[in-house]
């Protein structure tokens, strides 16, 4: 039965071998050339189960999306037969589908720009302090250890208007109440704030750490010459620690793209349509409406975008790490 | 001169003080939310629906955790199922993940390929870990659906394992890279093959990169609700993102009992990254930053 | 650091372990089921239902079943927005992880016209006529009123493909102690202006979120004022004069309606209601046991009633069973027929009530025992005579969707009423036209 056993036989194999080898007799001296031949498939064997494991996880998928994206389907969720480029086309004239394109984006810009600007604020605050500050530092990174549905059930208690603590908050210091996911640029406003909560720590974490990693003696130079505080930040510390910026703007906007799981607690997408990230637009045209064609279609069109927002990024961190 | 200096130190403390500002801020910011959630789940249903909010509980009660009835760990509730699930999915996931993803670490961290093939390979692996859910659930259910495999833990470590490993090769290679050759080539030369001297030089020396990549490993399997959503469709089979999610209702939220399961939840992630911490930052980064 | 990693795999050795222990069991049920995933043995069904209180009812006296017929039944509660995804897949794959679903009433149309369920006719069943008629009504395929699917036979006999299990139907709850039972809006608007904001702190309660919520409850505002969705020809007149009339009068109840009802849902309408602050609302049946309950503030001063209507119109409250049916593909048909039986019988039901269940037998909810207790049941049974349907089309959920956001965006002011309607109008029109319905 499957894996458990395979994974004990591994487990054995590499205790069998590394009792072994004191067995083994190897000769030295016709040691290399032998090594050199045996070693030559050795590197793709050792990548053979991961890539094929990826290989099933996403390439599989991806293929038989391709196909149904090109494939009719009837009220019923039936296929109906291939339609051409109908989908595509469909996809491409929905106001819904723009819609989502342009939430998505908006949301990540916003909430990416505000989390590095936070996270490099307060990584400055704290990168001088030594030990005392590493629990502290765990402290501060809790929310991106959650789990985003976790996190988002909580904010979705305490965002309530009538039993919410934050308009309880603001009604004790004699504010109105605010209806935080009942109005499209309140609702939105409050996805990206839960973003901005949850992630902010990692940028400030990762941004932390390039800090800790750079030499003193430009600093050093440049406080002897009376540069100000600012003037460090500005001509020393942002271009030094750039490559570690766009590490962190990179996995911050490719998780960005692909946010689902605080729009499918908070708000549904709504109120209208104001919070439907293309995540959740095409898991409601899928999953709700059986409209597995046009979902498939813009999934593809979605891909192509995500994979060239983040080559652009992936080229500008490498770049940027070729000349750090 | 002396007055100068004042001024400086004078700027020194109030930067001093606003720093310190700053920080409780974001600690009060951050935790805030952390708080609310446990005092919540320690409220009796009275107090938690009351027109004046409390900031403690003026009755502590563990009622939405132990009640017989009513409780999440009721005998007729799932929350513990839940946690069970999440724990064997993760676990066993983890381990497929380091045993699959070491041999490729090492393949592509050590061996030179011909055309810069590696460095290729590992840019392929990348792009998997771009690849948005979404675009692959869908198909996904369908395809364990033909497989017999929907609402069963096997779909679920598939899934998972073939989603972490790029995660897991970036970080495992990050960590192989700092060990010197030499080592390797030294054991090599006295007789052990190279997969030998892989298992019994290179292996031990990497292990708390082991720990760090495995914990990170739980914590994205742990916290994984999208595909538990779509493949698990029985209670009994479902993680506690999936399951968590079932509490919340058409007409009627029961906060008390959300909120303790969250809670609940929540607990081993704090563990796993207490533990991991020193090594939070590369994990977080695939490895890309030392931390 | 060896320490822990040597006790971490330690813990993983042993959770390994037990996972597979607990994997092989569902690998051999998986093999006695095909390709079935649920459960396994045929004295053992997997029910998918809605989590919440209309269900928490039954689900308490399982243990009975279970115990008289030594047929396990594993309950999956799923919360209504995921429910009807779930059990779509996994009926559309032929998954099979399900012997008995719960439907809610839209639903069938997609689920029984699919050809997804089974017609209980098959498995030799009648559905007795002491259910209400219009759960009745909801429970068969093809639809015994209003327009057909295009190009299906007109003739065809609707059959049964479930069993009307919970009798929801919209009903007025209002303060009692207040105002007078209203019978027309008009009533409703004069009460509201007497006691909003003096002696209760708001008047109507509206569910106002975006979808389904919206949607629901402006429904009975739409039929009352003598409009509808569809003519005989599935044409669309949901922006007729009299729909227009109906949405500006529910909107411009705003005024005395809490803040955030734009965002509002059923869990929201109730929590106001039985805090004593709103003086009535369209409310679910499954609140009135919350309403009723030892220790509410509001005990005894609720009156149930049937939703109003417009002068000169019908009342027209919506009806919103929960059907219990059985997947087409199931291989336990008989022990889920079983299950729904007894489920659905008289005793069942009756005990169901004790518990906050909706029951939807006429029998249960004119009887003189029950009713003395739960002085609610008579404001079902009279909602369910009353009551109508959801177009009967599989497009329901995309409807329901344009019409909820739109309704839901003159809920939020982006919209007026009219531009409301006409754009939800204009898209169902799309959608209809796109499917084929005007050929």
């Amino acid at each position: 039965m499957g894996n458990q056993d395979n994974l004990a036989q591994q487990f054995d194999m590499e205790r069998y071998e590394g009792k072994g080898s004191k067995n083994v007799k190897s000769p030295k001296n016709n040691q290399k050339p032998a090594k050199i031949n045996s070693e030559k498939n050795l590197p793709y064997l050792l990548l053979l189960p991961t890539l094929t494991l990826l290989a099933i996880v996403t390439i599989f998928p991806i293929i038989y999306s391709l196909v149904v994206s090109f494939s009719g389907y009837d009220t019923f969720g039936n296929s109906i037969g291939f339609t051409g480029i109908d989908n595509y086309s469909n996809v491409l004239t929905n106001g819904d589908f723009w819609n989502a394109i342009y939430v998505t984006l908006l949301f990540t810009m916003l909430s990416v720009s505000i989390e590095i600007t936070l996270g490099f604020t307060l990584a400055n605050m704290v990168s001088k302090d030594g030990k005392a500050m590493q629990y502290l530092r765990w402290l501060l990174i809790i929310p991106m250890m959650l789990s985003p549905l976790v996190v988002a059930v909580v904010f979705r208690l305490m965002l309530n208007t009538d039993m919410g603590i934050i308009n309880y908050l603001l009604q004790s210091i004699g504010l109105p109440k605010i209806n935080f996911l009942g109005e499209a640029s309140l609702a939105f406003a409050s996805l990206v704030f839960v973003d901005i909560w949850q992630w902010m720590p990692m940028c400030f974490l990762i941004i932390l750490a390039g800090l800790q990693a750079l030499p003193r003696d430009p600093f050093e130079a440049a406080a002897i010459d009376g540069a100000t505080k600012f003037q460090i930040i500005r001509f020393i510390t942002i271009p030094m620690l750039k490559p570690i910026i766009i590490v962190a703007l990179v996995i911050r906007t490719m998780d960005a793209l692909r946010t689902f799981d605080q729009v499918f607690v908070l708000t549904q997408g709504g109120p209208g349509t104001s919070t439907e990230t293309i995540s959740y637009l095409m898991y409601r045209s899928a999953m709700k409406f059986t409209d597995f064609g046009f979902a498939s279609a813009g999934l593809f069109i979605v891909l192509i975008i995500t994979i060239v927002i983040s080559t652009l990024l992936i080229r500008m961190m490498n770049t940027s790490q070729a000349k750090g | 001169m002396s007055k100068f200096k004042n001024t400086v130190a004078r700027g020194e403390l109030g930067s001093t003080i606003f720093r310190y500002v700053f920080l409780v801020g974001s600690i009060l910011f951050v935790l805030f939310p952390l708080y609310w959630m446990v005092i919540t789940s320690l409220k009796t249903e009275g107090e938690l629906f009351a027109k004046a909010q409390t900031f403690f509980p003026k009755e502590l009660t563990w009622e939405h955790y132990f009640d017989p009835v009513n409780g999440i760990f009721a005998s007729g509730s799932a929350f513990p199922q839940f946690f069970i699930n999440s724990m064997i999915v993760s676990f066993v996931s983890m381990i497929l993940c380091l045993v699959i993803g070491a041999y490729a670490a090492y393949s592509l961290a050590r061996f030179k390929m011909k055309n810069n093939r590696s460095e290729k390979i590992s840019f392929l692996i990348l792009t998997a870990r771009m690849l948005p859910p979404i675009v692959v659930v869908i198909p996904m259910y369908l395809i364990m659906q033909q497989l017999g495999l929907i609402n069963t833990h096997w779909a679920m470590l598939i899934v998972y394992t073939g989603f972490n490993l790029p995660f897991v090769v970036w970080m495992l290679k990050a960590f192989f890279e700092e060990i010197p050759e030499e080592l390797e080539e030294s054991a090599m030369i006295d007789g052990a093959s190279r997969m030998k001297s892989f298992h019994i030089i290179v292996l031990p020396l990497v292990l708390p990169g082991f720990v760090a990549t495995s914990i990170f490993t739980l914590i994205l399997t742990w916290n994984e609700f999208m595909f538990a959503m779509f493949l698990l469709n029985s209670t009994n089979m479902m993680t506690l993102p999936a399951g968590i999610s079932t509490f919340i209702t058409q007409y009627e939220t029961n906060w008390g009992a959300l909120t303790a399961a969250a809670t609940i939840s929540i607990i081993p992630v704090l563990i796993f990254s207490f533990i991991a911490q020193k090594h939070l930052v590369r994990g977080m980064t695939m490895g890309a930053v030392k931390g | 650091m060896k320490k822990i990693f040597a006790l971490l795999v330690l813990a993983l050795l042993i959770i390994a372990g037990c996972s597979s222990n607990s994997s092989s069991d569902s690998g051999s049920s998986n093999s006695s089921g095909g390709s079935d995933s649920g459960s396994g043995s045929a004295d053992e069904i997997s029910v998918a239902m809605v989590a919440g209180t209309e269900t928490a009812a039954i689900k308490q006296l399982v243990p009975q079943f279970e115990e008289e017929t030594g047929i396990k039944v594993n309950l999956n509660e799923f919360n209504y927005d995921t429910l009807y995804e779930r059990i779509y897949n996994d009926l559309r794959s032929n998954g099979g992880a399900y012997d008995v679903v719960f439907a809610d009433d839209p639903w069938m149309p997609m689920f029984a016209g699919g050809g997804f369920l089974t017609p209980l006719d098959e498995l030799g069943f009648e559905v007795e006529d002491d259910f209400a008629e219009t759960s009745r009504k909801v429970s068969m395929w093809p639809a015994p009123e209003g327009p057909r699917l295009p190009g299906s036979d007109p003739n065809e006999e609707p059959r049964f493909y479930g069993v009307p299990s919970v009798g929801n139907v919209q009903m007025l709850f209002y303060r009692k102690d207040l105002m007078e039972e209203p019978e027309t809006w008009a009533d409703v608007e004069n009460a509201i202006k007497e006691h909003a904001g003096k002696d209760i702190e708001y008047g109507f309660i509206h569910r106002g979120a975006r979808g389904n919520g919206i949607a629901t409850n402006f429904n009975a505002f739409l039929w009352s004022h003598g409009a509808d969705f569809f003519d005989e020809d599935w044409n669309v007149t949901v922006n007729s004069p009299e729909a227009i009339e109906a949405l500006e009068f529910y909107l411009s109840m705003r005024d005395t309606a809490p803040d955030g009802v734009a965002n509002y849902n059923a869990d929201e309408i109730g929590r106001v209601m039985v805090q004593g602050e709103g003086l009535l609302s369209i409310v679910w049946p499954s609140w009135a046991p919350e309403m009723e309950k030892e220790g509410s503030s509001v005990k005894g001063k609720i009156g149930y009633t049937l939703v109003p209507k417009a002068e000169g119109n019908d009342h027209a409250p919506m009806i919103g069973n929960w059907i219990m049916a059985i997947p087409e593909v199931s291989e336990k048909k008989e022990a889920a027929l079983q299950f729904i039986e007894w489920a659905n019988s008289k005793e069942i039901q009756k005990e169901a009530v004790l518990n906050g269940g909706v029951p939807t037998r006429t029998s249960v909810l004119t009887d003189p025992e029950l009713l003395e207790e739960y002085p609610y049941l008579d404001a079902i049974a009279e909602g369910l005579n009353n009551a109508n349907f959801r177009p009967r089309t599989p497009l329901y959920s995309q409807i329901e969707s344009i019409y909820g956001t739109a309704l839901n965006q003159a809920m939020t002011d982006d919209l007026t009423a009219k531009e409301a309607l006409d754009k939800a109008a204009a898209e169902i029109e799309k959608l209809m036209e796109d499917n084929g319905y005007y050929k």
